[in-house]
């Protein structure tokens, strides 16, 4: 069986949040070191306060969690800026702190562990996207867009790192801990799973 | 502690490769597992033996004889809680020249053999208000396969019934998951070697390289995300399909 990764260090962005407060104590309990990266402190090993969309507050961040835990094997993306409204009532803002939560923070932690993960030959990374995504919701428009743009982005990433030893995956929906059972099982046991969304959703949505 | 402590489990087509790992993994999760295959041979007994379970050989091709078997491990284990559908057989020709019977044969064992298991097990798992079935299909039932238009068809349909069973059974507390492995590091791979004339080793290398993972899989990787779907703790997987094929699909859809 291939395992993923020794117990060592895991970032968890939204730490502060329902489903990264859950991935944190989760990935506490499979021995990981667990920097948590949010807005307001977070749980974990180490708190790290920094805004996802800030690509060199997040690259900062990751150097500190190096210097202090040791080099991220495991990355959960679970920032998240969620603004339910009827398609054209939201501003123009909103919608764009929206889209760079969502995409622009997911990729800019990708972009700062990828290059030791890569460099390592291994690495998880866990994103977060949607039932929203995944499904039409009335009223969710901007949300399924913000979101299911992690969808495209972490199938294309998945492939493209995939033969450099890192597995990419999504978790779409679900509640905090059956995502943090997801991550927990991916970590551990999701070796051969590139791109894949999983859904623990109560539902057939994928 | 395991993921499925003293939880009673079927595992169909369990002799060898996916079917065995998921027998033995699911024991190491504390399952106490019936193990299936076509015939009550050698083979059967060290799976059993490695798995730490009991046998339950029966052909799900044949009605009364799954009727039977459930019976005798029902009355063995306690009502079963986790069901792993898995038995498959394979007869691979070009469409036009397949012999008809073997052609149904794989219709008949990969989606109403299961479809009989089920249909066993169900009431029981609907009075208890509880149930995990974990059907094992292939990604050639998602993308079709050339020469497999039998075993393909099986499989998609496997697909059909898996998430068709997870919308019908969820309100019942019944949760039904589908697994769609791609490449796997199993005797099956042998057959295909001397089917195509090559070493092994050789096989291998052609199927790692359209995989952006770079490798087959192991059954034990599936054997995992089997246990892993049969688990409680897991949360609500309901009608997924979860693909553990290095990336390959991502290549072909």
């Amino acid at each position: 069986m291939a395992r993923e990764t020794e117990p060592a260090v895991a970032l968890v962005t939204g730490a502060a949040g329902g489903i990264g407060a859950a991935v944190v104590a989760r990935l506490e309990r499979e021995g990981f070191r667990v920097a948590g990266l949010d807005l307001r402190p977070a749980a974990g090993t180490l708190s790290l306060v920094a805004d996802v969309t800030d690509r060199e507050a997040v690259t900062a961040a990751v150097e500190e969690v190096g210097r202090r835990l040791g080099q991220v094997s495991v990355l959960v993306a679970a920032a998240g800026h969620r603004v339910a409204a009827p398609f054209g009532t939201l501003d123009e803002a909103t919608w764009e702190r929206m889209l760079q939560v969502h995409l622009g923070g997911t990729g800019n932690a990708c972009a700062a562990v990828l290059p030791v993960m890569l460099g390592a030959g291994r690495g998880t990374v866990v994103t977060l996207s949607s039932r929203e995504a995944m499904v039409g919701v009335a009223g969710e428009a901007y949300r399924a867009a913000a979101t299911g743009a992690v969808l495209a982005f972490t199938r294309s990433l998945a492939v493209e790192v995939a033969p450099r030893g890192v597995r990419v995956n999504c978790v779409a929906a679900g509640a905090p801990d059956a995502v943090a059972e997801t991550v927990a099982f991916l970590v551990r046991d999701g070796g051969f799973y590139v791109g894949q969304v999983f859904a623990p959703a109560g539902e057939a949505v994928t | 502690m395991g993921l499925l402590d003293g939880v009673p489990a079927l595992v169909t087509g369990a002799a060898q490769g996916i079917g065995r790992a998921a027998a033995v993994r699911l024991a190491q999760e504390g399952a106490r597992v019936a193990v299936n295959a076509r015939l009550d041979d050698e083979r059967l007994a060290a799976a059993v033996a490695a798995a730490g379970g009991i046998p339950a050989p029966a052909d799900l091709a044949d009605a009364s004889a799954v009727h039977a078997m459930l019976e005798a491990v029902e009355a063995r284990l306690g009502p079963i809680e986790v069901l792993v559908a898995n038995a498959a057989r394979m007869s691979m020709s070009p469409y036009l020249d397949a012999d008809p019977e073997a052609w149904w044969q794989q219709l008949d064992v990969n989606l109403t053999g299961h479809m009989r298991v089920i249909a066993g097990l169900l009431p029981g798992m609907r009075h208890r208000g509880r149930g995990r079935i974990v059907i094992v299909s292939s990604y050639w039932g998602l993308i079709g396969w050339p020469n497999a238009t039998g075993y393909a068809s099986s499989k998609s349909a496997l697909i059909a019934l898996g998430r068709s069973l997870a919308r019908e059974l969820a309100p019942d507390g019944i949760h039904v998951s589908i697994v769609a492995p791609g490449v796997i590091d199993t005797p099956q791979l042998e057959v295909d070697a001397r089917d195509a004339g090559k070493p092994l080793a050789e096989m291998h290398a052609i199927y790692a390289e359209g995989i952006p993972a770079g490798r087959i899989g192991t059954a034990e990787e599936v054997a995992a995300t089997i246990a892993f779907l049969a688990a409680d703790r897991s949360g609500a997987y309901d009608g997924q399909i979860l693909h553990p094929n290095g990336g390959e699909l991502r290549c072909s859809a």
